[in-house]
């Protein structure tokens, strides 16, 4: 489904990525892991458009997505979650929700609403509550249910563990995995290797800047480098 | 000092201070909106404003002289000036933004304050020039409706015009449809969510320079109507006049927290009442030792007050915000 070939994304003079390639099959979790700077972060922007590869192609479905502004890759099916979720804090939760459907004027908003509801129901309770005022996990389920709104075809999460209890973290994973069922194509960037790799079914470990290695779960976390580097052992 | 006096004109200093307090909250959307999107004050907004004044006499002496002006019944001519002069500033404010704004976008904060500077100056010496060109003059007199000029005297002390009515009326109209369009629907959601996380919302698939674009729009209709009900109810206008009520405007935007719309109606108000009062209160209150002229000092005293109390405003936002 989503196709990156030897992309180089550059910060003025510095590189932040190297020919970084990596492909995404419908029905996939699939997950980017890395230190710290690695450039997990910099990829997902670069294929949601909100920075411009120097070289290399993203291909959505056969389709481009290099030059195309991020409001309408939005338009061609994928929805991004940012970093630090990024919710609108001033708006109320329906308000978020529905901004994540702001491209749609199909009949299937409110079936989607109550979809989302249903993963996440601690949202539908605070439906009316303004966003800022929403406990950390909280954030992280409306930036999830945001995206779902767009009804995209592809979901980037960036990091959907970070700053949250153990307890939440493994509530959000299982959620995740519920989204993949239903059949969601899932690119997930994760500093938490071990619980990414536990729900992915193949995985990319970046290393300042480039893909290092690849394969599926199992022969990444059999992997000796990556149960060092990453697993903590 | 005459307490009777004092008392006897306070409802008409209230009633004066509320219709340039309206205007004022009127003209400061236009600023506290596009600070809310782009955090730049846009300068030239005082320009825009009086635009609007200009597009409204314009199309009132166009109807005067196709004998219109008093063969239509005289609430369409009015709305028809409203919306002309509405569609006027709105247009000039989006195409402002286009030319002298957008291709600095990413430049350094001050570049785009100058060139908004420089656009005020630009469109004060156009309108000057156009005005010369097209009528002789560029001192024009918005023509009178009599049935504008009607007057109620409700007490001794206390007459209020039409003129007054209509001018309190189409302001009110105006913030109550500005307040639905941003908070009740898709596309004023949209203004405040390019507002807080311009990137978050290019993510939703909102288009950040379209929503830019419309809030200019917006902010410069609000703009136009205030032009025009400026220059209904106080009836002289020059490429100029724009200049002071919008310098007072933006300190109204700023006095109810700037990027705030109720902060930018309250902060109008208050500035408004303020006035008022200075000006008909201080030389009663002093015995003649401060006239009316002092009514800036004394407003903008109490506003410096309450900026050093209130730092963002009256209605300064404090979200909290939670990891």
């Amino acid at each position: 489904m989503l196709k990156v070939e030897s992309i180089d994304v550059a910060y003025g003079e510095i590189r932040a990525l190297k020919s970084v390639g990596l492909e995404v099959g419908r029905g996939e979790i699939v997950t980017l892991l890395g230190n710290n700077g690695a450039g997990k972060t910099t990829t997902l922007k670069t294929i949601s458009g909100l920075l411009h590869p120097t070289q290399g192609s993203i291909t959505l479905e056969d389709e481009s997505l290099v030059g195309v502004p991020p409001h309408a890759i939005v338009a061609r099916g994928v929805a991004h979650v940012p970093e630090g979720r990024r919710i609108f804090n001033r708006l109320s939760v329906r308000e978020n929700l529905m901004m994540g459907a702001y491209l749609r004027s199909d009949g299937k908003i409110t079936a989607d609403l109550d979809r989302v509801f249903a993963l996440f129901p601690r949202l539908a309770e605070r439906i009316a509550q303004v966003a800022g005022t929403l406990s950390g996990g909280e954030q992280q389920m409306l930036a999830i249910g945001r995206a779902l709104m767009a009804s995209p075809r592809l979901l980037l999460l960036d990091e959907p563990s970070m700053g949250l209890a153990p307890v939440l973290v493994e509530q959000i994973f299982d959620t995740i995995t519920d989204i993949n069922r239903q059949g969601m194509t899932i690119l997930l960037v994760e500093q938490n290797a071990a619980m990414a790799l536990s729900i992915a079914h193949r995985g990319y470990v970046l290393e300042t800047g480039s893909i290092a290695l690849a394969g599926t779960s199992t022969e990444l976390s059999d992997n000796a480098d990556v149960r060092r580097a990453y697993l903590g052992e | 000092m005459d307490v009777a006096l004092l008392i006897g004109i306070f409802p008409q200093v209230l009633l004066d201070g509320i219709i340039l307090g309206f205007m004022y909250a009127l003209i400061a959307l236009g600023y506290t909106m596009v600070y809310g999107v782009l955090e730049f004050i846009n300068f030239a907004h005082s320009e825009i404003f009086i635009v609007g004044a200009f597009v409204g006499v314009e199309v009132m002496l166009g109807l005067k002289s196709a004998g219109l002006l008093d063969g239509l019944p005289w609430p369409v001519v009015l709305v028809l000036v409203l919306v002309a002069g509405m569609a006027g500033s709105g247009l000039l404010a989006v195409t402002v933004e286009r030319v002298a704004y957008r291709p600095l976008r990413n430049a350094p904060r001050l570049i785009p304050l100058i060139s908004a500077i420089g656009i005020s100056f630009f469109l004060q010496d156009m309108i000057r020039l156009f005005e010369s060109l097209w009528r002789n003059a560029f001192n024009l007199v918005y023509p009178t409706l009599d049935a504008l000029n009607l007057r109620f005297e409700l007490t001794e002390t206390l007459d209020v015009s039409v003129k007054s009515l209509v001018v309190i009326g189409g302001a009110l109209g105006m913030l109550w449809a500005l307040h639905m369009i941003v908070n009740r629907t898709k596309v004023g959601t949209a203004i405040r969510a390019v507002a807080e996380d311009q990137a978050a919302a290019s993510l939703m698939g909102i288009d950040v320079n379209r929503i830019i674009s419309l809030t200019f729009l917006i902010g410069g209709a609000m703009g136009g109507a205030a032009g025009v009900l400026f220059g209904v109810q106080y009836g002289l206008i020059n490429p100029y006049s724009g200049f002071i009520p919008g310098l007072k405007a933006f300190t109204a935007a700023v006095l109810g927290g700037i990027g705030n719309i109720p902060g930018a109606m309250v902060g109008g108000l208050v500035l408004g009442l303020l006035e008022a009062f200075a000006a008909s209160y201080l030389s009663l209150l002093t015995g003649g030792a401060f006239g009316a002229e002092y009514k800036d000092i004394l407003a903008f005293s109490i506003l410096i007050l309450i900026l050093i109390f209130r730092p963002k405003g009256l209605l300064g936002e404090v979200v909290r915000e939670r990891a």
